[in-house]
């Protein structure tokens, strides 16, 4: 372990909003480890996607700086930034974000060819053990709403990225299969010692990480 | 009657080609009119009268071939005056004609024109002739003539010979044709016996029947609201001899003669006609109601081809009929001013 | 409540602007290139009726005086009272103002053909019978009246009015005026001292000219097929982008039924305007393109064509009559589903494989048709069930050719490009069927035109191969002692009669070379060496009528004769059998040739000393002027053809263009997973154009072959049809590649815009979209 997976501190950001601008975070500053996971919690439009959207370079800081397996992004050019994610970077969603265009096999194995990282048999055994084996042929819109999730988490950790992003990945699932889900993410992120950081408004689920913050008025605080 | 006068009161009154149809504005300045102090007299007015704008020869005959099968032909010489005359040289003028043949399936018409003052087509009254191109109406005197046309897929030839008088209409040939007092003169002789041949293309075939010979002139026949004709000249089987007429207008115009077969004619006024369309072919009426009360005439009018409708420059619907109810005969029946729907 | 729907509508278009402004572009497009082409048609039609140009009236038969002298009003009289239809004419020079020289032409507008009065109808107005039409720049001459129908330089009057300009009586010719009554005599026997004089190089200007004119009608048609698509594709997104709020009125209680008529009222109206700004685009469009169509007429063609444009209302009419019926037709499916959708349900449609089996059952009987069907409908029905079968196909053809390129794809990019494509085709199908339309129009029509070209040229310089032609209506004895030793003759003799059941020309040929330089459609080489041996070769036409080829026999009036090969003949209507001079001279005795060639080393020198032999300079034709004339005319065409290739293909492009703006807010979410991995927003847009313009080559590719089949269509079975000859089918592969690029030109242009908007848009933009709740 010579870096932190994830480094943040006294991170700023604002949006202009009608009637003034809106601080959304005002002082963030955490970190995380390789393999340690970390629930991030909070009230809705306390900041919790926009935190996630800026560690991931998919949105720009207004201050403080964030490093990614030990590189400081809080500067870099879209194209760098594109190249972090491509090759750091995994994020779940909600909503899956699965390509529609492509089968569940190709879907699994994108981030990780287009990473140039590609492992078959490692992407075969994620398939099995996400229990896709049998949908490998399957279009996204042609398999349900939990099984696109195993999807995403495949894909994401087929990449054996250094930074797992989760953005309330089981919000459309009901409890079973959400924990089910967050079973397999979290024997998952062990097993390829990357960080998980895992935003979620239900406390039950936050109670699963091993570590659980809370942000409110622009700050964490442990939970 | 009119129905000539009409083409030409209506390319005058109305239409863009009407317009100068020969430069026959609606205006007769310069031109005689008709004068119902001065009546026809013969001979004297079976020749041209270059002092009135419009005149017309106009011969009808429904025949039939020795196989029975009946048809009618149709020959029509106008002269178009272009200019008052001045006295000195003849006013110049375009003559037009129209020739039809028709059959119960066929109708072929053609038309000629020619400028006046050249021999190209012309008319005399001693002898009685008219023509234009190889077309002739030709004889000593109406009494008897020749008659001939042809054009692309037909020609035909007839001697006719008249079986009774000529006959003036109106009054002493000054025959009115609306309630504001336009007229023209006219007269006919509605007794032609013929006799002749008809070629369709396939070789010269005898053919009898009857004939019908209109004369008229006039300088502004028509009045402006009048929109159309329909006029009927038809022989019955009995010797007598019908023309009548309605002018279509704002008031509908009705005007006819009833001659006997002795030649004795009745002038027929207005109300004393009746005349209802039947059955239509493309918007014009091929069948009719025609009533003379007074006389007892109560006559159904039928086309033996409801699609005679004259393909030319100025176009209308002519062609033979026949003749039930309480009469029987044939005769012709002339419709102008109606609009031709499509098929 | 009609009032508040409406205001919903309105502020539709008020939020859409960008929208609205596509969909009135897209209608008035599709209305411009229609009435443009028929404005263009129209026009040439209605000047051509009224046209009397030195060419047509020289292009006619006539009468003339053995000698030239002057023929009396009274001949003419005779001639006309025998039944015979001839008009007079007469012609010289006048200079009615200093230094204005004109050629005048008199006309009996009373007897001359129907369409020679400049004016139109004589009875339209008599006035003009002492006027003076002419074409001339600068002052205009008292009771003179410009008319620009007339060719420049040239005068036409009444004949007496002419009479009187010249000075002169009597008339020059008479015009032989068909159709002829039944049982007109010989002219010769009515007046004798008349002779025929034929014009000295016959040309049939009527089929030619309909030829060209019905295959511009044909491209004017698919001209307004591609606009339609582009109002169908907007209709169909301004309908998509509205079924929210229809759905908030339909749940406030607005009826159904309501909702269809007001939005029916309400894309009638759109049409309506849009309609009307499309018929003056096309005005301008038919006036911009027009001086090049009327010479393309005007060349060989002889025809006359004004090269002014007046805003008939029959097309002007017809135009918006177009605009409104296609704008319905093709926006009724869409609306009416709009406003009948139930209340917040999402469909998606899914059409399988019917629109493929109803593609190949219409290209199955676009196939019949052509091999069973007969006439010009079937020609036509032909095409239309092609191009339907064409685009009922193409988004399967598509799929499968975007399908079998991803199986080569390597990288994941490129992978995901192609399927992208493919899954795709459902959104952008309408604007490439559009494209396809568009590609297939323009490869058939250059196809035709370039056919055309290269046919007719050969044609001419085959059959135009003597230097001098020159029109004898004595025979031409006095030619021989004209010529010099290098000179030779070859007498044009030809006698009308009846072959094979078909009205057919026999012509009889001397034995020379340049007979051998007329290549032959069917037959072998050794045809021409046959024809002294008592063979025939006959003309296209014929063969196709009389259903007759190489080997058959024929009967001609001496006795039978063996077809020997056929050649093309384009622009005639008869049949024409070419036999040797003394089997002519068999089959009419003492025959005398109206026309003579001449080959000659020196053509200029040879022409002078035959004017100065007493020869009529309008009785010789000098070949090199008649071949530029032709080739003139083809270059011409080429440009009216080029100018419309490219508005067409830019509507095609507008039509991608409304496609991928309609598209673009539903292709966010498929591309920001692409952008959450790692891929900027740069790449993104470049790979937005990589998919369109790939989708657009794989439509490319499909409409070659359609293309060519419309071309086919067009030369072998429509014109065959038409006119009695096949143009041969001649492949510009280059012109092909020329515009298959253009036609992915124009679908990448139109995906500029919105690839850069993608470029730019903000990254907030793109991670809500990642992050938006379902």
């Amino acid at each position: 372990m010579t870096a932190t997976a994830l480094d943040i501190s006294h991170l700023r950001k604002s949006y202009a909003r009608p009637g003034g601008a809106t601080e959304v975070l005002s002082d963030v500053t955490l970190a995380l480890n390789p393999g340690e996971t970390l629930a991030l919690t909070g009230e809705s439009g306390s900041g919790k996607s926009t935190l996630l959207h800026l560690v991931a370079g998919l949105d720009r800081a207004d201050g403080g700086r964030i490093a990614v397996a030990g590189q400081e992004i809080t500067a870099l050019p879209d194209r760098a930034l594109a190249r972090i994610r491509r090759q750091h970077t995994a994020l779940i969603f909600q909503q899956y974000n699965l390509i529609p265009s492509l089968n569940v096999a190709e879907n699994l194995a994108f981030h990780a060819r287009m990473a140039g990282r590609h492992d078959p048999a490692w992407v075969q055994d994620l398939a099995e053990r996400l229990g896709l084996a049998g949908l490998i042929d399957r279009m996204p819109d042609e398999i349900s709403g939990g099984q696109r999730q195993r999807v995403a988490i495949g894909r994401a950790m087929a990449l054996r990225p250094a930074l797992l992003l989760a953005d309330e990945p089981t919000g459309n699932l009901d409890e079973e299969t959400s924990d089910q889900v967050i079973a397999v993410m979290q024997d998952l992120v062990t097993e390829t010692g990357c960080a998980l950081l895992f935003v979620t408004h239900s406390d039950r689920i936050a109670c699963r990480m091993q570590r659980h913050l809370h942000l409110r008025h622009g700050r964490v605080a442990p939970a | 009657m009119d129905r000539r006068a009409f083409i030409l009161a209506l390319l005058a009154a109305s239409g863009a080609r009407a317009q100068g149809f020969a430069g026959l504005g609606a205006d007769a300045q310069g031109f005689a009119l008709p004068d119902p102090a001065r009546p026809i007299l013969f001979p004297r007015d079976h020749g041209p009268h270059p002092d009135f704008r419009i005149e017309w020869w106009y011969l009808t005959a429904p025949l039939q071939f020795e196989d029975g099968t009946p048809l009618g032909i149709q020959w029509t010489l106008f002269r178009f005056a272009l200019a008052p005359p001045d006295g000195n040289t003849p006013p110049p003028a375009v003559w037009m004609g129209h020739a039809a043949v028709t059959t119960a399936t066929r109708h072929l018409s053609t038309e000629r024109f020619a400028r006046g003052g050249t021999g190209q087509a012309g008319a005399t009254g001693a002898p009685f002739a008219a023509w234009i191109d190889e077309w002739q109406m030709a004889g000593e005197t109406p009494e008897a003539i020749t008659l001939s046309a042809s054009g692309p897929g037909f020609r035909y030839a007839l001697d006719l010979q008249a079986q009774g008088p000529l006959i003036r209409h109106g009054a002493q040939g000054f025959s009115l044709k609306s309630a504001s007092g336009q007229a023209s003169y006219y007269y006919s002789q509605p007794f032609y016996r013929a006799r002749g041949s008809v070629d369709l293309g396939d070789g010269p075939r005898a053919v009898t029947g009857e004939g019908w010979l209109d004369r008229e002139w006039s300088s502004q026949p028509l009045s402006a609201d009048q929109q159309g004709w329909d006029w009927f000249s038809l022989a019955l089987d009995d010797g007598r001899r019908l023309m009548a007429f309605r002018l279509r207008g704002t008031t509908d115009f009705r005007s006819g003669t009833l001659i006997a077969a002795d030649g004795t004619a009745r002038a027929l006024s207005d109300g004393e006609i009746v005349a209802k369309p039947d059955a239509q072919r493309r918007g014009i009426p091929t069948e009719w109601h025609l009533q003379i009360p007074t006389e007892g005439l109560d006559l159904r009018i039928a086309a033996l081809n409801p699609d005679a409708w004259m393909e030319t420059r100025v176009s209308y619907w002519e062609g033979p009929v026949a003749v039930t109810g309480s009469a029987t005969g044939r005769g012709y029946l002339e419709m102008t001013g109606y609009a031709r729907s499509a098929p | 409540m009609i009032g508040a729907i409406l205001h919903a509508f309105w502020s539709h278009w008020r939020q859409n602007r960008l929208q609205l402004a596509t969909l009135v572009a897209g209608i008035a497009l599709a209305t411009a290139l229609w009435t443009g082409v028929q404005a263009i048609n129209a026009e040439a039609r209605a000047s051509m009726a009224s046209a009397a140009d030195a060419g047509r009236i020289a292009a006619l038969p006539r009468l003339e005086r053995a000698g030239g002298t002057p023929i009396a009003m009274a001949e003419f009289v005779a001639l006309r009272r025998a039944g015979i239809m001839v008009s007079p004419l007469i012609r010289g020079e006048i200079e009615p103002m200093p230094g204005l020289h004109l050629t005048l032409t008199g006309i009996d507008p009373l007897t001359a053909p129907e369409d020679l009065w400049p004016p139109g109808d004589f009875m339209a107005a008599t006035t003009p019978a002492n006027e003076v039409f002419y074409n001339a720049p600068g002052p205009q001459p008292p009771s003179f009246s410009p008319m620009a129908a007339l060719p420049e330089g040239q005068a036409v009057a009444d004949i007496e009015t002419a009479q009187r300009q010249l000075g002169r009586d009597g008339f020059d010719a008479l015009l032989l005026v068909p159709p002829q009554p039944l049982g007109a005599p010989d002219p010769l026997s009515v007046v004798p001292g008349l002779q025929y004089v034929l014009p000295a190089a016959a040309t049939a200007p009527g089929a030619l000219t309909e030829s060209f004119q019905m295959n511009l009608s044909a491209f004017g048609a698919l001209c307004f097929i591609v606009g339609l698509f582009i109002v169908r594709g907007t209709v169909g997104l301004a309908m998509a982008q509205r079924r929210r709020s229809m759905a908030v009125l339909r749940a406030l209680g607005a009826p159904a039924q309501s909702l269809g008529a007001l939005m029916l009222a309400e894309i009638a109206l759109i049409a309506l305007v849009s309609g009307l700004l499309g018929v003056v685009l096309g005005y301008v469009l038919a006036i911009w393109l027009m001086p090049g169509i009327s010479v393309t007429l005007q060349g060989i063609y002889g025809a006359e064509v004004g090269s002014q444009v007046a805003l008939r209302p029959i097309w002007w009419l017809g135009g918006i009559g177009m605009a409104l019926a296609g704008t319905l037709a093709s926006a009724a499916g869409p609306m009416l589903g709009a406003s009948g959708r139930a209340v917040f349900a999402e469909t998606q449609r899914r059409r399988g494989v019917w629109p493929a089996l109803a593609g190949v059952a219409m290209l199955i009987v676009s196939a019949g048709l052509v091999i069973w069907g007969a006439g010009l409908l079937a020609g036509f029905a032909a095409i239309g069930t092609l191009l339907l079968g064409g685009a009922a196909l193409m988004p399967g053809l598509l799929a499968g050719t975007l399908g079998t390129a991803r199986r080569l794809a390597r990288t994941p990019i490129t992978e995901w490009t192609l399927a992208e494509a493919r899954a795709q085709i459902p959104q952008i199908s309408l604007a490439m069927t559009a494209l396809m339309m568009a590609l297939a129009a323009n490869i058939g029509v250059t196809t035709m035109v370039g056919s055309f070209r290269t046919s007719f040229s050969d044609f001419i310089a085959q059959r135009l191969a003597a230097e001098i032609y020159v029109a004898t209506p004595d025979g031409g004895d006095m030619l021989k002692d004209l010529l010099d030793p290098g000179e030779h003759l070859l007498p044009l003799r030809s006698v009308e009669t009846t072959v094979a059941g078909q009205p057919s020309e026999i012509n009889g040929i001397v034995d020379d070379p340049i007979y051998r330089g007329w290549s032959l459609l069917d037959g072998s080489p050794e045809a021409w060496a046959q024809v002294p041996q008592g063979g025939a070769i006959i003309n296209e036409q014929l063969a196709h009528r009389a259903g007759l080829s190489p080997g058959d026999m024929i009967a001609l009036p001496d006795g039978p004769a063996r077809i020997a090969g056929v050649i093309a003949d384009y622009g005639n209507p008869l049949g024409k059998v070419y036999v040797s001079a003394t089997r002519l001279d068999r089959i009419a005795p003492g025959l005398k040739a109206p026309r003579h060639a001449i080959r000659s080393n020196d053509p200029a020198a040879l022409r002078t000393r035959l004017i100065a032999g007493g020869i009529a300079p309008e009785r010789i034709i000098m070949q090199p002027e008649m071949k530029a004339a032709s080739l003139e005319i083809f270059e011409r065409t080429f440009a009216v053809t080029a100018a419309l290739n490219a508005l067409t293909l830019a509507v095609a492009g507008f039509a991608v263009l409304t496609s991928l703006l309609a598209a673009a807010d539903a292709r966010l979410p498929r591309l920001t997973p692409l952008w959450a991995m790692g891929v900027d927003r740069r790449q993104l847009a470049a790979l937005e154009l990589a998919r369109v313009t790939l989708t657009a080559a794989a439509t490319a590719l499909l409409a070659l072959p359609l293309g060519l089949a419309l071309s086919w269509l067009l030369l072998a079975v429509v014109n065959v049809e038409a006119f009695g000859w096949r143009l041969p089918f001649r492949a510009d592969p280059a012109g092909w590649l020329l515009l298959i690029g253009f036609g992915i030109g124009a679908a990448l242009l139109a995906a500029l815009w919105p690839a850069r908007r993608l470029a730019r848009i903000s990254p907030r933009a793109l991670s809500e979209v990642l992050s938006r709740d379902g």
